[in-house]
């Protein structure tokens, strides 16, 4: 958040592009002010009935006007309150149902503004977050009248942050995802077109929106001397468009198949029923004791223990670097309609920086906490010893973002361990329940130590001093 | 002879390809209201697509109506058994 001295508030700093308005944090409240420009598309969105219908749909995010100054009162028309999101997530850290949920909610807001007379004039992926489980459009000024036979602005950017990215993963390999990361502003069409196979280009949905579009567009650049306008396209004709590229994204599929992670529980290893049981039991006696705000589950595999947080009404964020896992997890909080869990894809050896513009354009995970509780179970063997982190590194690394600190010891007699020592030299010396526990108590006060039943696992309930 | 003049084909459609683009280009439609870039050539391509698309799914919805109709009357002497 970049501050304001004077004004009482911070400016989003991911807020800053489009000329109608911004948003503003004040008493840890997220406002947005509607500034002048945008009065007459603003009062559009409400009269014309889009914005009710939007948000009773829950497609849009509700907002309420207040009377709070704006930041800027020399360019103000509103300041609104929109409700607020638990926890922001970016579309590099969706798994592929989130990211095509998304860009199917953006196509459905964009067929219900044009019945309303209104079309979106931006299609940022950055745009839309996950809140009880569902993707909404949290941006209430993308919208602007729909002039016949104008073309669709955000065309382009729907290409590239959604369909692209969609694309690869279904066809080419899911963790292309990430390249999200990599280009703030969508995959670059002419990117997608060659790392996609050759039978992409046998689905007509890919083969008009990415393949032809890249090499249509590249053309174009090289030789466009600036236009002069003519050109129309009828409001039909967009439907038209806006219902091909939905058919598109509703014909790709992503399964979670052979993916080790995802098999973790089901074959269970040397991980017996009886071990899981009392964990999940003990997790459940934390939470009670605890009652946290917020929890963060890393390492969530098929997110269990998350679950167990979410079924009390706490808001969980569910980390796991493999996107099997997310996607597993995400499949079971659609079907059966869970609303407290966010399933996120997370390298935790690599978690997400501050990227974009000034590199603070987008939050770094850190950023975003800390939070209240946070579940680091079965996780600290594969960062101490897949990963080489130090554990003083790591609890440090947990301390800075949690303030209550539910942690797995995994000794190196477990089957586990075993498994990642085996075919290589153990240079973990240090990798003990004694030396876990000195470096645990410099930086939290251990509450609980309790050995898992079946096993020599230990699970600690710590409070960061 | 006929490998020939197979060959000299696009570069004979060359010249009136290049004539099309360019007129394409100079129908540039107004994105004066765009706060992002839209991207010329992605704005005249919908352009293009669009229209072939609206005149596909119209052929299509036509293609089911018969097909329909058809649907329809080898029923209706099933119904009436």
């Amino acid at each position: 958040m970049s501050e304001r001295p004077g004004m009482g508030g911070s400016l989003d700093p991911g807020s800053f592009r489009d000329p109608s308005g911004f948003v503003f944090r004040r008493h840890e409240t997220i406002y947005r002010q509607v500034n002048a420009s945008y009065a007459e598309e603003y009062e559009h969105l409400v009269s014309s009935g889009l914005y009710e219908e939007l948000a009773q749909a829950g497609l849009l995010i509700p907002h309420e006007e207040v009377d709070t100054p704006p930041p800027r009162p020399d360019s103000a028309y509103r300041v609104i309150r929109p409700e607020m999101i638990p926890f922001v997530s970016y579309p590099y850290e969706w798994c592929f149902g989130q990211l095509r949920d998304a860009a199917l909610a953006h196509l459905e807001v964009q067929r219900r503004a044009l019945a309303h007379g209104m079309t979106l004039k931006d299609c940022s992926a950055y745009n839309i977050q996950f809140r009880d489980g569902k993707p909404v459009l949290i941006d209430t000024l993308s919208f602007e009248r729909y002039r016949e036979g104008e073309p669709w602005v955000a065309y382009r950017q729907f290409c590239q942050h959604f369909l692209a990215p969609l694309a690869l993963m279904s066809h080419t390999d899911v963790r292309l995802g990430r390249l999200l990361r990599v280009h703030v502003d969508g995959i670059p069409l002419d990117l997608a077109s060659r790392l996609l196979p050759l039978r992409t280009r046998c689905s007509i949905p890919l083969l008009l929106h990415i393949h032809l579009h890249a090499s249509y567009a590249k053309r174009a650049s090289r030789s466009h001397r600036g236009g002069k306008r003519a050109a129309r396209l009828s409001r039909r004709s967009l439907e038209n468009l806006v219902r091909s590229l939905r058919t598109g994204i509703g014909r790709l599929r992503w399964r979670p198949r052979d993916s080790y992670w995802a098999g973790y529980y089901s074959e269970l290893h040397d991980y017996r029923t009886e071990t899981a049981e009392h964990k999940a039991g003990l997790v459940a006696e934390f939470l009670d004791h605890v009652r946290p705000s917020r929890v963060w589950d890393f390492g969530a595999n098929t997110g269990r223990y998350g679950r167990i947080a979410a079924d009390r009404g706490i808001p969980t964020v569910s980390f796991d670097f493999d996107p099997a896992c997310v996607e597993t997890i995400y499949e079971a909080v659609r079907n059966e309609g869970a609303t407290n869990v966010l399933p996120l894809v997370m390298d935790l050896a690599n978690p997400s920086p501050g990227i974009g513009w000034a590199g603070a354009e987008r939050s770094s995970l850190r950023d975003r906490g800390p939070t209240d509780m946070l579940l680091a179970l079965a996780l600290l063997h594969h960062l101490a010893i897949s990963n080489n982190v130090p554990i003083p590194a790591i609890i440090d690394f947990f301390s800075e973002l949690c303030r209550f600190l539910v942690v797995e010891f995994v000794p190196k007699n477990d089957a586990q361990v075993r498994e990642l020592l085996a075919g290589r030299r153990d240079v973990f010396a240090d990798y003990t329940q004694a030396a876990f526990e000195s470096s645990l108590g410099r930086t939290f006060r251990i509450e609980r130590v309790e050995r898992l039943r079946g096993s020599d696992r230990i699970l600690y309930l710590a409070e960061k001093r | 002879m006929d490998t020939y003049r197979f060959s000299s084909r696009p570069r004979r459609n060359r010249r009136p390809a290049a004539a099309t683009a360019a007129f394409l280009f100079l129908l540039i439609p107004g994105a004066a209201h765009a706060y992002i870039d839209p991207g010329s050539g992605s704005l005249i391509w919908q352009i293009l697509i669009a229209g072939a698309l609206t005149v596909a799914y119209c052929v299509k919805r036509f293609w089911h109506r018969i097909a329909g109709l058809f649907r329809q009357s080898r029923r209706s002497p099933d119904q009436d058994e």
